[in-house]
């Protein structure tokens, strides 16, 4: 069990910022594309983490790597990164691939809550987490948030959220080809505040895959191929083989047996955005 | 990438794909007479789809531990064949995604819709029971899915059918099924509520929500079985912002030990 208290203010998505947001970053849009265009290399980034919880998804940025090296990107996997390593990737990255915890924002007196960011868990383990935020709003108030952290069974400590950098509306996201968040809610909106996929999307990427429920993972055991570790293999096995984005998230979802909050996927998608990861490149609006 | 292999039409016509280079089956037709596609995968697809087909190349894939075999089918999608009895246990209807304009069909007419399909295509339908019915907004599109499973006496066994239906327009996008044999006793020596208490104690955590416990035999990874209460614990927030924790707990209907298999 773990909570974040971001150090006693209340965080609640102000309506107006992602428009502004949205309109700061048209203007930044086209010198970002253009240089993305002019590189020689069409880069994908893959995360996974084993977690101080027990939670691991550590294998599976590695079938994601071998899907996009396939398809010809010079895809990369990474396990137990930091949040300021993936950041420095990010304006190149024209795949991008989490899979492990998310940060989410709960709505008081309801279970309705909504993924707002990315955790990452450096290689210290026993020591402090980072977060690739969604909303702006969410980098600057989660930064030095005290987070308490249960594994399952018992056994709490409280540990500091180191920072928290802006991501989810970074420019370079309006030539990302696709964008895969696999965590809880990631994609699920509510009445006061918007999912990290929904910002990833409305900045402009060309496919955002997420899931509106929680989604588990396997529990102090690696490459099981079950839960989200089975899903993960079984889209990048799909990805990689030619399949269409959105079949490939179907058949994934299928081969978990739709369960354990992953039958909740949810993909958006750009008018004109590619369908598949061939041939390798970049979306550009 | 998709590579088509071969044509199959209504005549049985086997016709060599465009661009292929291998696994090409071909042989005569003559219509009413023509010998069946060589390869039951092929076969069993041409009775699944009942019209011409052009089915890419097979690939293996893996799911508890079992193998099947997965194509692209142009004009369908995604086609999946279970290796041991090349019953055909997926298809993805990708031309029915299209979608979410549109009016509602009533969840009723997507039943209809869905177990008819069920029927036509997995033998003994009749003996599952429908155990889950849920809409799910995908973004895309919109889904009414349906989920029938077997079950003796109160353990949820694994044999089922899961069919999706695109909600806009009333046409089945997804249908998947599994069919094993039970290998494993159905019959619990532990009680439910004692499996109950055994989770949420494990968990750890202090203002659950608590879902089930539901006696299945689960298939696990090495192909072998085991009968167990599963139990859903969640972590009840009240407001703020958090890392979910949701733990999914299985207690062995047999000896009663419990353990995480599973969390957000």
């Amino acid at each position: 069990m773990r909570w974040l208290k971001p150090n006693g203010r209340g965080v609640r998505r102000q309506a107006l910022t992602a428009v502004v947001a949205l309109v700061v970053c048209a203007g930044a849009v086209g010198g970002q594309a253009g240089a993305v265009r002019a590189a020689a290399v069409i880069q994908g980034s893959c995360y996974d983490a084993y977690y101080f919880d027990g939670l691991s998804s550590r294998y599976a940025s590695g079938g994601c790597a071998s899907a996009l090296n396939s398809a010809g990107y010079a895809g990369a996997a990474f396990s137990n990164a930091t949040a300021a390593s993936a950041l420095q990737r990010a304006p190149l990255d024209a795949v991008f691939f989490h899979a492990g915890h998310s940060i989410d924002f709960y709505q008081p007196g309801s279970t309705a809550h909504s993924g707002v960011g990315l955790v990452y868990e450096g290689p210290n383990s026993s020591s402090d987490i980072d977060i690739l935020a969604g909303d702006p709003i969410y980098a600057a108030q989660l930064t030095g948030a005290e987070a308490t952290i249960c594994a399952a069974g018992g056994g709490c400590r409280t540990q500091l959220v180191l920072t928290s950098y802006p991501w989810g509306d970074l420019p370079s996201h309006a030539v990302s080809n696709l964008v895969v968040l696999e965590g809880c809610a990631t994609a699920q909106d509510t009445t006061t505040d918007v999912s990290i996929a929904r910002i990833v999307y409305n900045t402009g990427a060309g496919t955002v895959v997420g899931f509106s429920q929680d989604v588990s993972f396997p529990t102090n055991a690696d490459n099981t191929n079950l839960y989200g570790d089975g899903w993960a293999n079984r889209f990048w096995s799909d990805a990689g083989a030619g399949y269409s984005y959105t079949s490939a998230v179907i058949d994934a979802s299928n081969s978990v047996g739709n369960a354990y909050g992953l039958g909740s996927w949810v993909v958006l998608q750009n008018p004109g955005a590619p369908q598949s990861l061939y041939p390798a490149k970049y979306f550009a609006v | 990438m998709f590579k088509p292999s071969r044509i199959l039409t209504g005549l049985g016509l086997v016709v060599a794909a465009a661009g292929t280079a291998s696994g090409v089956h071909a042989f005569a037709a003559s219509g009413g007479t023509t010998p069946p596609p060589a390869d039951p995968r092929d076969q069993a697809v041409f009775a699944w789809v009942g019209h011409g087909v052009v089915v890419g190349q097979w690939r293996d894939v893996v799911q508890h531990g079992l193998h099947r075999y997965q194509a692209r089918v142009a004009g369908v999608g995604i086609v999946q064949v279970d290796a041991r009895s090349n019953e055909v246990d997926e298809v993805v209807f990708e031309g029915n995604l299209g979608t979410r304009a549109g009016q509602r069909v009533a969840e009723a007419t997507a039943l209809g819709t869905a177990s008819a399909l069920a029927k036509q295509h997995y033998t003994g339908f009749e003996l599952l029971d429908l155990r889950h019915t849920s809409r799910v907004d995908h973004g895309l599109i919109s889904e009414l899915r349906f989920e029938w499973q077997a079950r003796r006496q109160d353990a949820w066994l694994p044999s089922r059918v899961t069919v999706g239906v695109n909600e806009a327009t009333g046409q089945v996008f997804s249908y998947w099924s599994e069919r094993e044999a039970v290998k494993a006793a159905t019959v619990p020596q532990v009680r439910v509520d004692q499996a109950r208490a055994a989770a949420v104690h494990l968990s750890g955590i202090a203002n659950p929500d608590v879902t089930g416990p539901f006696l299945e035999v689960v298939s696990l990874a090495d192909g072998s079985q085991r009968l167990v209460w599963i139990t859903e614990v969640t972590q009840l927030f009240n407001g703020g912002v958090h890392i979910p924790n949701h733990q999914v707990l299985w207690t062995d209907a047999q000896t009663g030990s419990t353990e995480v298999a599973a969390r957000t």
